[in-house]
């Protein structure tokens, strides 16, 4: 029964807040192009035909192919692969990391908070994306590093919102009944802090995903993407040479960027938009 | 004539999927000079009624009927316009929360110009200012408040502020919805006795709104008791207070504790508030009621006057029923 | 002679504020802000004292520092003749198990992620109270049904916002009590309340309370209710106690200015009663730089030279009643 209407709030709130809705579509869309992308993409995409640089709506080749005659159709369809999976696990890592430590400096206060704020500030004063670009040159471009250290720069928002969150539950009453009750400071972050807290880091998380996309787009677009797969920024860093002659080829994978992001920022934005009045209406 | 004449009023809070009856053909009569106090617990309607006597509740989500008639005008069917020409000339109020009233980034004397001009645009400088010092005395405030910010203001003295502004045009009525509550004891009684000063000198009619007898007791000469969005006993603080008739003002008196005298047993009334989304057929205090009969579930017993005096109404059927 | 369960010996706690820049551009140094200044009282088995004052007179924070919510700048809390600090050092959830509290806001004492169900179940396994689930699920069902919640499947699979604050002010008390607690702090548990209920959760706190002899500090501005459920009352005033003794002999007979200011203020149920208000000015400062002298000398009707120049020494005017006056019991007036 509980099931039951945990499904029917779901639809509840989907049938109001329609910039949700209108993501939670896109986002099956992607999904099912990512998982049927075999099924969906008309040639190999690794394979090089003679054409080369076709425009689109060539026989065989509807997106046209690209410099090295690959087709830029099943190259998109399988980057999707690539982009989602970047994107949700450094999104993911910099949401554990941020909650985590958000939650210590929120929650412990005094001296601990001061030095994880320090310590925060410095990550935020950093710019991230050459520290990405260092930590790849040395490291080589390897994708699980380029997800890795994506999601070990951009904690920073997570944890500044998990710390404020922090500090404002721990005025509350239930906190302060849970301490009487003899709970350890650890299981109260755990059981008390970080559930109650952790709604806007969900729709932070959603909206970084789109970050984080599109930071190993530039990454590649650097020409320090890993060679090995098929990703959007690479395919446009391949076209950005042949941009007076072959334009299709970069336009195209710049515009599955722009709809993944657009997808992620519209679920984000959405979910704040549920999550915070409900919270209200708890309390 | 009656100053202020609340007929058979209702009020529904307009939900999705329900209507709540928030008021229920609550009829009540304020003289010139009286001064009221309608108590009652949280979800008694008390605050509602009020809101309704100033209109001040939103419209879309809220369904008014009945009448309450202002010196013989219905304030129900004012326009708009009518009706902010009579706020703070005529009838003027102070809420709890009084801090949230006041915008935190300007002086509070220049706010209280501001809502001066609204009745007289083109008022100058001086001469409201010498106006709010004359009301700041009376309310026991020292002039040097008119250049502090709303924060720097204890929480006696926000409530002192607003009700030296809610007094700024001369009010005839005004309606105090717990604005006393937060307070301590101390700052309580000094603020009640200031505006009790007031009555005497001002030509002022007073509404309380509070769920603290006591406060009722000691201030009012009236004294409306409602539950459950229903007038129960209303008639005048002696009588009522002294010798409650109604099952629930009884029931209420022996929820407080007494501070002199005898440790009397504490009794709670068992029970909750009923759903005000249902009809209720009968008396919407039966289930709590220690003297329920079959009549009390399916009658609804109407406010009759008792003991001979035509201003001490009962609405049970234990009372001058005729039983 | 009942054996003395809590003692608490010259307790302080005070409140570092940093340097705030005013709108004038003056900088104040760093202030200490003394919430608890030289607490001391004893309680005994089954023994209730009511703490009264105005809003701000730190008889909330000497709630939180007696279970150490907070820790006490100085000063000594003994629970059966042992340091607190000791005690809960040693084992923190033994110390739960000898002082427990009741809040304020029953709507905010509970996770409100949490059904009423697991909110129980956790404490209790916390404590180790019960053998197994089964075991503590019958605890729990008996608890409940013997406060008159039955039958208590109505509630245990309900969240906190679907309880009315009675009921779930009923469920912290019971809470709170599983643990069997030698010693009890309520902070204005029923200040929340419709006054109709208010009755009933205050006659179950008494009642509880003598069933289990729990020594009990009972947090509260309402000095009626005080009244009805205390054995003994202290008048707290700025952070110090200034008056206390057996209620009614506090109550009816007050002997500090300020505990008489407090109780003629206060509105009687009678309309008829003719009452007659001692009347001061201005509500009570912040306790910064108190002085040397009386802190209530600046607001007191009666406030000599000598008041603006030492602390008053507590007297005992005897049967435990103790004031804080140069006016009272003393040689010099």
């Amino acid at each position: 029964m509980k099931k039951e209407s945990l499904f029917h709030a779901i639809l509840r709130v989907l049938k109001k807040n329609s910039q949700l809705r209108t993501g939670i579509i896109l986002l099956i869309v992607l999904l099912l192009v990512a998982i049927f992308a075999p099924v969906l993409a008309p040639c190999d995409p690794y394979q090089l035909y003679d054409a080369l640089v076709k425009p689109p709506g060539t026989p065989g080749h509807l997106l046209g192919t690209d410099g090295l005659g690959r087709d830029v159709l099943s190259e998109i369809i399988y980057g999707t692969r690539t982009s989602l999976m970047i994107g949700v696990i450094a999104a993911s890592i910099a949401g554990l990391v941020g909650t985590c430590i958000g939650a210590v400096a929120g929650f412990f206060g005094g001296k601990v908070d001061r030095v994880v704020s320090e310590f925060i500030n410095f990550f935020l004063m950093t710019p991230s994306f050459f520290l990405t670009l260092i930590v790849v040159a040395l490291f080589g471009s390897n994708i699980i590093y380029i997800m890795i250290v994506i999601g070990l720069t951009s904690w920073t928002g997570n944890a500044r919102l998990m710390r404020a969150q922090a500090i404002s539950l721990k005025q509350r009453t239930f906190i302060k009944s849970a301490q009487a009750m003899g709970e350890s400071r650890l299981s109260i972050m755990f059981r008390h802090i970080i559930p109650n807290g952790i709604f806007p880091i969900i729709a932070q998380t959603t909206m970084n995903v789109s970050g984080a996309i599109l930071s190993e787009a530039g990454l590649s677009f650097l020409g320090l993407g890993d060679p090995n797969v098929v990703s959007w920024g690479q395919i446009i860093y391949h076209g950005k040479q042949y941009m007076p002659n072959g334009w299709w080829i970069s336009t195209f994978a710049g515009v599955a960027v722009v709809f993944t992001v657009l997808t992620f920022f519209l679920i984000g934005d959405g979910l704040n938009r549920v999550l915070s009045p409900k919270m209200d209406a708890n309390n | 004539m009656a100053l202020l004449e609340i007929k058979n009023v209702n009020v529904r809070y307009i939900m999705k999927d329900k209507k709540v009856h928030a008021c229920q053909h609550v009829s009540l009569e304020i003289e010139e000079q009286d001064s009221i106090g309608i108590v009652g617990e949280s979800g008694s309607g008390k605050s509602t009624l009020a809101s309704a006597i100033l209109r001040l509740l939103p419209k879309r989500i809220t369904q008014v009927d009945g009448e309450i008639l202002y010196n013989g005008r219905d304030l129900l069917k004012l326009s708009q316009e009518e009706m902010n020409a009579l706020r703070w000339t005529d009838l003027a109020t102070v809420f709890q929360k009084s801090m949230s009233a006041l915008s935190p980034v300007h002086k509070v004397g220049s706010q209280m110009e501001d809502v001066y001009r609204v009745h007289f645009p083109n008022a100058d400088k001086a001469e409201i200012r010498k106006r709010v010092y004359q009301l700041f005395e009376i309310v026991n405030l020292s002039d040097r408040v008119y250049e502090l910010y709303p924060h720097e203001l204890s929480g006696g003295m926000m409530q002192r502020v607003s009700i030296a502004l809610a007094l700024l045009h001369n009010p005839k009525l005004l309606v105090l919805d717990e604005a006393t509550t937060a307070l301590d004891v101390v700052t309580q009684s000094q603020i009640l006795r200031e505006i009790m000063n007031l009555e005497q000198n001002m030509n002022l009619t007073r509404i309380m709104i509070t769920h603290d007898v006591s406060v009722v007791a000691s201030t009012c000469k009236k004294v409306a008791v409602m539950y459950a969005g229903r007038m129960m006993e209303s008639g005048e603080t002696r009588d009522v207070l002294v010798n409650p008739q109604h099952p629930y003002t009884q029931g209420l008196l022996k929820s407080f504790p007494s501070f002199k005298g005898e440790k009397n047993d504490l009794r709670g009334i068992p029970g909750s508030l009923p759903d005000l989304s249902q009809e209720i057929p009968g008396c919407v205090f039966a289930d709590r009621c220690p003297y329920t009969t079959e009549r009390c579930r399916t009658e609804e017993p109407m406010l009759r006057s008792v003991n001979g005096k035509s201003n001490w109404k009962v609405a049970c059927h234990r009372v001058g029923g005729g039983e | 002679m009942a054996e003395t369960v809590i003692q608490v010996k010259d307790l302080t706690r005070w409140f570092i504020q940093k340097k705030v820049t005013k709108q004038d551009g003056k900088v104040s140094k760093k202030q200490t802000i003394k919430a608890v200044d030289g607490v001391s009282f004893e309680l005994k088995r089954g023994e209730t004292l009511g703490v009264i004052g105005e809003s701000g007179c730190g008889k909330s924070t000497l709630g939180r520092v007696l279970i150490h919510l907070e820790e006490p700048t100085s000063g000594e809390i003994l629970y059966g003749g042992v340091s607190s600090t000791k005690l809960k050092k040693k084992d923190r959830l033994a110390f739960c198990r000898t002082c427990q509290m009741i809040f304020q806001n029953p709507f905010d004492t509970f996770d409100p992620r949490y059904t009423i169900e697991k909110i129980f179940m956790s404490t209790l396994k916390l404590h180790k109270i019960g053998a197994n689930d089964a075991e503590r699920q019958q605890i729990m069902i008996k608890t409940l049904e013997d406060a008159g919640m039955a039958p208590a499947t109505d509630y245990i699979y309900r969240h906190p916002h679907e309880l009315s604050g009675g009921q779930l002010q009923r469920i912290s008390i019971l809470r709170s009590m599983l643990l069997r607690p030698s010693f009890l702090v309520a902070d204005e548990p029923v200040s929340m309340l419709d006054v109709s209920i208010r009755a009933d959760i205050i006659n179950m706190l008494q009642t509880l309370s003598k069933e289990e002899n729990t020594a009990m500090v009972f947090i509260s501005h309402d000095i009626a209710t005080t009244r009805y459920i205390s054995d003994r009352v202290a008048v707290m005033y700025l952070g110090r106690i200034v008056e206390t003794g057996i209620t009614d002999e506090v109550l009816h007979n007050p002997q500090h200015p300020y505990t008489k200011v407090l109780i003629s203020n206060c509105a009687s149920l009678d309309p008829l009663e003719k009452r007659e208000i001692i009347e001061i000015e201005g509500e009570p400062p912040t306790p910064i730089n108190t002085g040397p002298g009386c802190y209530f000398a600046p607001r007191c009707y009666q406030a000599c030279e000598q008041c603006f120049k030492e602390y008053p020494e507590a007297r005992d005017l005897g049967n435990g009643h103790i004031v804080s006056c140069h006016f009272v019991g003393g040689d010099n007036h």
